[in-house]
């Protein structure tokens, strides 16, 4: 198993005060987690769901050696956050929410979700949970999927209708499917009921397996903006995806995994990191001082009349604005170049030796 | 934060004690269906007293044989109350549920047309039994119903459970508020009652296209007659109308038997393998006396030098002991003589029955509760 160096080590939100937020990978070089480690984050600093050295390993009957779907995994959630776990299939993702929903139990290592353990009732009364291509009883309208949820949470009659009739209006299913059975839905329409059922005891903490998959990108983009509204009230979302544009679009902190290992976590910010590189668009700039840029250095380029510069790192960026400035150009547009997730998350996948 | 989940779990009252933390957040189970489990506990008590003082095998019930208590019997009673308690209205929920998805399904519905269309037109068959037509309607009808539900019981047993796995809505499921024990209990009640209702409807088409042919054929009053001759081969058409619905109500008793045995076998083995040892079960507790008499286990003083001695001894005593006394719910014979079936025979059977579904319930648990999804 090779040691994650420890400039892999992202902590949760740049801070400089010093403590490490949550997690390592494999454990190496593991700070306990300290006071206040939220620095400027605006999320709360409040830890809901905390994994400590999280390992499982599929054993069959019988067999001597198992596979091992996930390895000492410490990451921490906090409240009022939107939580990403990455990474490529088989990764250990599923594995880990199975885990945290009380589905499986760890090899070894521990959870705790509110302060208690997975399987028990009074956390489960908290949380909400949206599978992967969620699969409902086919033969019952969205009422009745929604009222059965709704019993398993012990409300009476009057308070399973209600919520059932807003949370059917929150995601916005149309009134005139809602009697049809589940069996006629569409995926999308089957993915809202899910998000409904997920949403019906209004729960703390929200686990969504990859929400988005499957949708068209109307669909996709309700979905996420129905996401970001859950957070905005206040709740916490972790959320399971390999979509890492909407990952990166929605989350706060992501945690990537592979092969079963912790390969990154941080803060989105963190992780992709500042602008690298940029394009200044450019006009009003004749030969002369065309000719002039490209003797100091300058990388240009024209493009219907106007010029668009190309600038390698801040500081050139400013020398570019001046010289621009300078020569009575007009900067028309800046554009900055950052890395993507999906770039961080390929180049950590591939180092971690895929 | 790295207390483990058993500690974090629980915490310490005063006095020192731990107790479970969530003991106050579980779902609130109303004060109707408390008192509706205290009922059901409370005929529990009942049924052992009956077993303790006057036995299955009374003096004045079916075979007059001694009695033969034995401390499963004993445990079974205990297994069945705990059962009973943890039939919370969560399982209940769950229980409405399967029915509910159950009898919508279209090959259910077409199983139960067919069987009622069959029922229907059974008269048209008793040409084939000149001068025997009752005895055939009944054989006929009985025959039907008992092997269509056995069919609804097996199958749909061993599909109770293993889909939900396949298709994910036990994760929707066990995520919410429910422990494994509730969802299992929950399904073999939804599956009870969907044997029950189909089992009502053809019994009830049955019945019914049964006393039309009576009463066409003999008229209402002869039909009605009943002979105080014994042996006379002329009970009146309530005695026989009552003695179908008992026999019905007995097989009721078969049919959540081999449901129980069907959700247990299919969270242990492949739907094929479970649906052949089911069989196997069927055919094999229909024989259990046999199985009694070879292993020596029978009571009644004219078996007792014919079993077997040595290892086969023992393997038999062990298929007997494993196998269900459905021939307790068998009375077959009593129809074909017009022997009432009394209640002491439906007690017995119900009794025993109970506790056998109480200990496949309890396996089927036991193998659920390790069960990683």
């Amino acid at each position: 198993m090779p040691q994650t160096p420890a400039s892999d080590t992202v902590t949760a939100n740049g801070t400089t005060n010093g403590a490490v937020a949550g997690a390592t990978a494999n454990g190496a070089g593991r700070v306990p987690i300290t006071g206040d480690s939220s620095g400027g984050d605006p999320r709360g600093t409040d830890i809901i769901i905390q994994t400590d050295g999280l390992s499982k390993v599929y054993r069959p009957p019988f067999a001597r050696v198992g596979k091992t779907a996930l390895e000492n995994l410490t990451i921490d959630v906090r409240r009022g956050e939107i939580f990403g776990l990455v990474g490529p299939n088989g990764s250990g993702k599923t594995t880990t929410l199975k885990l945290l929903l009380g589905l499986i139990k760890p090899t070894s290592g521990s959870i705790t979700i509110f302060g208690r353990g997975p399987q028990n009732v009074a956390v489960k009364k908290r949380i909400g949970f949206l599978p992967d291509g969620p699969y409902f009883y086919d033969h019952l309208n969205s009422y009745e999927v929604l009222d059965f949820y709704g019993r398993l949470f012990g409300y009476d009659k009057a308070e399973r209708n209600r919520r059932t009739a807003e949370l059917l209006d929150t995601v916005g299913l149309n009134p005139a499917d809602r009697k049809r059975v589940i069996r006629t839905y569409s995926k999308g329409m089957v993915q809202r009921v899910g998000l409904a059922q997920a949403l019906i005891n209004d729960p703390e903490l929200l686990f969504l397996d990859e929400p988005t998959t499957g949708l068209d990108p109307i669909g996709a983009r309700s979905m996420k903006d129905a996401i970001l509204q859950v957070r905005d009230s206040g709740k916490t979302v972790l959320l399971c995806s390999h979509l890492l544009a909407d990952v990166q679009a929605i989350c706060d902190r992501v945690a990537i995994l592979s092969e079963g290992k912790l390969v990154k976590f941080g803060t989105v910010r963190d992780l992709v990191g500042p602008s690298q590189s940029f394009e200044v668009f450019a006009a009003g700039l004749d030969s002369k001082v065309l000719q002039n840029a490209a003797q100091q250095g300058y990388s240009y380029e024209d493009q219907n009349g106007n010029s668009i510069f190309h600038a390698t790192s801040s500081e050139q960026l400013d020398d570019i604005l001046t010289f621009i400035r300078n020569s009575n150009g007009r900067t028309l547009d800046v554009k900055g170049h950052s890395e993507t997730l999906e770039d961080v998350f390929v180049r950590s996948v591939r180092s971690d030796g895929r | 934060m790295s207390a483990s989940p058993a500690v974090m779990d629980t915490v310490r009252e005063t006095t020192g004690a731990p107790v479970p933390a969530d003991r106050d957040e579980r779902i609130e189970i109303p004060a109707k269906w408390r008192i509706g489990q205290m009922v059901v506990i409370g005929l529990i008590v009942l049924l052992a007293i009956y077993y303790n003082t006057v036995g299955w095998h009374s003096a004045a019930g079916e075979s007059g044989a001694e009695d033969s208590r034995t401390i499963f019997d004993q445990v079974g009673f205990f297994v069945l109350a705990g059962l009973t308690l943890l039939t919370t209205p969560t399982a209940g929920t769950i229980a409405l549920t399967t029915f509910y998805e159950a009898v919508r399904r279209r090959w259910m519905t077409a199983l139960l047309a067919f069987g009622l269309v069959m029922l229907a037109l059974s008269t048209f068959f008793t040409w084939m039994a000149q001068g025997e037509e009752e005895k055939f309607l009944r054989d006929f009808g009985v025959g039907f119903i008992i092997i269509m539900t056995l069919l609804m019981s097996i199958f749909l047993g061993v599909a109770l459970v293993p889909p939900e796995i396949e298709r994910r809505t036990i994760f929707t499921i066990l995520s919410k508020p429910v422990n494994r024990a509730e969802f299992l209990i929950g399904k073999f009640l939804g599956l009870c009652m969907t044997l029950l209702v189909n089992l009502i409807i053809m019994a009830a088409m049955f019945l019914i296209t049964y006393a039309i042919f009576r009463i066409r054929r003999e008229g209402f009053g002869d039909a009605m007659r009943i002979d105080p001759n014994p042996g006379a081969g002329h009970p009146g058409l309530g005695f026989d109308l009552l003695n179908l619905s008992r026999a019905l109500l007995l097989h009721y008793g078969q049919l959540t038997i081999m449901a129980a045995l069907a959700l247990m076998l299919s969270l242990i083995v492949t739907n094929i393998t479970a649906i052949v040892f089911c069989f196997v079960a069927y055919f094999g507790g229909q024989a259990s006396s046999y199985w009694e008499h070879l292993s020596g286990e029978s009571a009644e003083e004219g078996h007792k030098a014919e079993h077997l001695k040595g290892p086969m001894q023992g393997m038999v005593k062990v298929v007997y002991f494993m196998l269900p006394r459905l021939d307790r719910f068998d009375v077959r014979q009593r129809l074909v003589n017009d022997i009432p079936i009394g209640f002491n025979y439906i007690w017995k059977a119900f009794g025993s029955g109970l506790i056998y579904v109480a200990v496949l319930l309890t396996i089927a648990y036991l193998v659920f509760s390790d069960r990683e999804f």
